[in-house]
């Protein structure tokens, strides 16, 4: 994206019979947009692995799939903790208002995002099976064998879902601001 | 976080939705295969159990018979039947379980069997093996026990994690279902329900569509299409309100300048009937002028005449006088005759007194008579000045009246300056009548001064030297004012001639004036036609 951060481009429309000024409203910079993309890619990925990995259940092909699920969630545990921190640290010009932004929705996702990798880690540590790619073991957060495994891997299943309605609900609200965007940029400029 | 080329047109939002629900489908039809395939694989062992689980059955059956027959010492070849049966399921549950634990235990049983084949030994011996192979049934029993239980809890848990699974994909496919719903009604339906709604009710509802037409995609367009359509029908409207608003307005224009025009004909009747009225009388009056100038004339002559006729009768007394003093003899004869010549030129004194002040009358009657045709010239000239101001209000068809209303009101000026001219001379005849007058008064007194002296002669013969002299310079001067009344009367004739002349310019002129009233009146009636002609 060219466009400068908090800049407003103003390009008329080719068409002339429906012309409509077009404001490039203001951009995320290009990390907080790497970050939703990544983030983006590796929970799409989390989920497919996860309900596979379940739905085989046993064998050479699910345990890998475990070890890579456990590896990516440390992974997506990272990456959400950055971004929280990228956007408390350099937060995009222009408030909230100015930008579409849903902060309840976008924080209670980063929140989800969280929690996520800890319950599933905290399931493995009280299950007793830390180990991850390339023979590496993660540490344990949950004393090993205190009998709240299943409790604890099954909350993480039902979040994922839950996340995942809220993740639709974030695509869907995120149309419908960027097409009436058009709108209230001309609104502002009265 | 959109690309550059998502504007959230209906065929990309249909794009992001398959990509949703296809995610959704393709993670789902991965589960239903993932779980067919384990399905499969859990029949196969469980048709594999069955198999393991009959020839059991069978190997026990033939268990028992191998028993009862050592037990009941039957024959040799009826045990080593049974024994052969037993070792044939033996090797098939051997295939069939394959562990090497299995195999030492079948093994173990393969030497059991063997001790009881072998009938050399004593019964004990051989029932000793009996027992040692039933132990060893019982444990190969209780494997094939546990790993059925293993088999059973695998399938269990496999069909509670796909159920749950299914059950949560399904769920979250309703909930974004139901998102798409909802959202592509709010984007699409309503919309579009608004517009029909814009276009029923014509373009003053267009003001709803307002917030449709700021957006970026089709909707946008449309809604941005319709209000510019909108837009135009209403100029259009209003073009054509405004069209017929004009045209009745040029109507509205046209019938008053009809009317008007109506006005301006009847008015433009009443002013040439007017002032060819003022023509009539202006000529008339002119004549009477005329009239009276000729009368002043002759009475001016008969004056100079009476005039004359008193100087020669002056002279006459002057040389009685003459006489009277050159000769003293006969003054009593010459005053008595003087007194007789006196009385005769009181007379002929009254007379030409009476004679200027017939004069003067006629010169107050023709001051009269100018006064009206001053008059008459002042109301021609207001006359033309009205007939001026309408034809500028007729334009291009009241031209010609306006060039007759010209002539008109320059004849009128032109009566105007004559009739200055007569007053003048007016005043020059008033003023020359009125010092006749004095003189004449003069004269009488003279007379009587000299009737006095003449009657004093008679009685005052001293004083007749002084008197004579008196006399004599009296009737110098006598005579010397009647020379200049004389010359007063010749001026006033001349003066009178320039009244007539005069005059007869005033008829002149009211006769051009009546002509030019005339051509007036047929410019007029020309000019009527022709807009009744054009009006119809």
């Amino acid at each position: 994206m060219s466009m400068i951060a908090g800049g407003r481009d103003e390009r008329m429309s080719k068409d002339k019979g429906t012309a409509l000024p077009r404001y490039a409203i203001r951009a995320y910079r290009l990390p907080a947009k790497v970050f939703h993309w990544v983030t983006a890619v590796l929970v799409l990925f989390m989920v497919t692995s996860g309900v596979t990995m379940k739905q085989l259940g046993s064998g050479p092909v699910a345990d890998t799939l475990f070890s890579i699920h456990k590896t990516t969630g440390v992974l997506v545990l990272a990456v959400v903790l950055l971004r929280m921190l990228y956007r408390i640290v350099m937060p995009d010009p222009g408030s909230d208002r100015e930008n579409y932004r849903r902060p309840l929705l976008h924080w209670t996702l980063y929140s989800a995002l969280i929690a996520m990798p800890l319950l599933g880690w905290a399931g493995i540590s009280d299950f007793g099976s830390r180990g991850i790619l390339f023979g590496y073991e993660l540490p344990a957060i949950w004393p090993q064998g205190a009998g709240w495994a299943d409790f604890l891997l099954e909350t993480h299943a039902y979040l994922a879902f839950g996340m995942l309605a809220l993740v639709a609900l974030h695509i869907g609200i995120a149309m419908q601001d960027h097409m009436m965007r058009a709108r209230d940029a001309m609104r502002n400029d009265d | 976080m959109f690309p550059r080329f998502f504007e959230g047109q209906v065929a990309q939002r249909l794009a992001v939705w398959g990509a949703m629900l296809g995610i959704l489908v393709s993670l789902y039809v991965s589960v239903e295969l993932i779980h067919a395939s384990r399905m499969t694989e859990i029949g196969r062992d469980i048709e594999q159990a069955g198999v393991y689980v009959k020839s059991q059955v069978a190997a026990d059956s033939a268990f028992a018979r191998i028993a009862m027959a050592v037990q009941g010492d039957a024959g040799q070849p009826v045990v080593e039947t049974e024994i052969a049966k037993l070792r044939d399921l033996l090797s098939a549950e051997l295939a069939l379980i394959g562990s090497d634990e299995a195999k030492s235990q079948l093994k173990a049983a393969e030497q059991a069997l063997d001790r009881i084949n072998d009938f050399r030994q004593n019964t004990n011996a051989r029932i000793s093996a009996l027992v040692e192979l039933r132990e060893l049934r019982v444990v190969l029993n209780e494997a094939v026990a546990q790993s059925l239980a293993e088999l059973h809890s695998r399938h269990v848990g496999l069909l509670a994690s796909d159920r749950k699974n299914k059950l949560l994909i399904a769920l979250l496919g309703l909930f974004v279902i139901g998102q798409i719903i909802f959202l592509e009604y709010r984007w699409l339906v309503k919309p579009i329900v608004r517009m029909a709604s814009v276009l029923r009710n014509g373009d003053y509802a267009v003001r709803m569509l307002d917030a449709d037409a700021f957006r970026r995609d089709e909707i946008g367009s449309l809604a941005r299409a319709l209000a510019q359509h909108f837009g135009m029908v209403h100029k259009d409207k209003q073009a054509a309100l405004d069209e017929r608003e004009e045209l009745s307005g040029r109507l509205a224009r046209q019938d008053e300048l009809e009317r008007e025009s109506v006005v301006f004909q009847s008015q433009i009747a009443d002013v040439v009937r007017l002032l060819e009225g003022h023509a009539g009388r202006m000529s008339s009056a002119s004549e009477n002028l005329v009239t009276i100038a000729s009368d002043a004339d002759l009475r001016a002559a008969a004056s100079a005449q009476t005039t004359m006729r008193v100087s020669g009768n002056v002279d006459v007394v002057a040389t009685s006088i003459g006489d009277i003093s050159s000769a003293l003899a006969s003054v009593a004869e010459d005053a008595e005759k003087t007194s007789q010549v006196t009385a005769a030129a009181r007379l002929l004194v009254q007379s030409a007194s009476d004679d200027a002040k017939a004069l003067t009358e006629a010169a107050r009657t023709i001051e009269q008579v100018i006064a009206l045709i001053h008059d008459v010239a002042n109301q021609t000239n207001l006359l033309a000045l009205n007939a001026t101001i309408e034809a500028a209000r007729a334009g291009e068809m009241g031209r010609g009246f306006a060039v007759v209303a010209a002539e008109v009101k320059q004849l009128a000026t032109r009566t105007s300056r004559a009739t200055e001219d007569i007053r003048g001379g007016l005043q020059g005849i008033t003023s020359a009548s009125v010092r006749i007058a004095e003189r004449v008064e003069r004269l009488v007194a003279s007379i009587e001064e000299v009737d006095e002296f003449a009657a004093s002669i008679a009685t005052s013969m001293r004083k007749q030297d002084a008197n004579s002299r008196v006399i004599t310079s009296n009737t110098a001067s006598t005579a010397e004012d009647l020379r200049n009344f004389a010359e007063t009367l010749q001026r006033v004739a001349s003066l009178v001639g320039d009244a007539k002349d005069a005059a007869q310019l005033v008829t002149k002129v009211s006769s051009d004036l009546g002509k030019q009233a005339t051509d007036l009146r047929t410019a007029v009636e020309r000019f009527v036609e022709t807009t009744q002609r054009i009006a119809a």
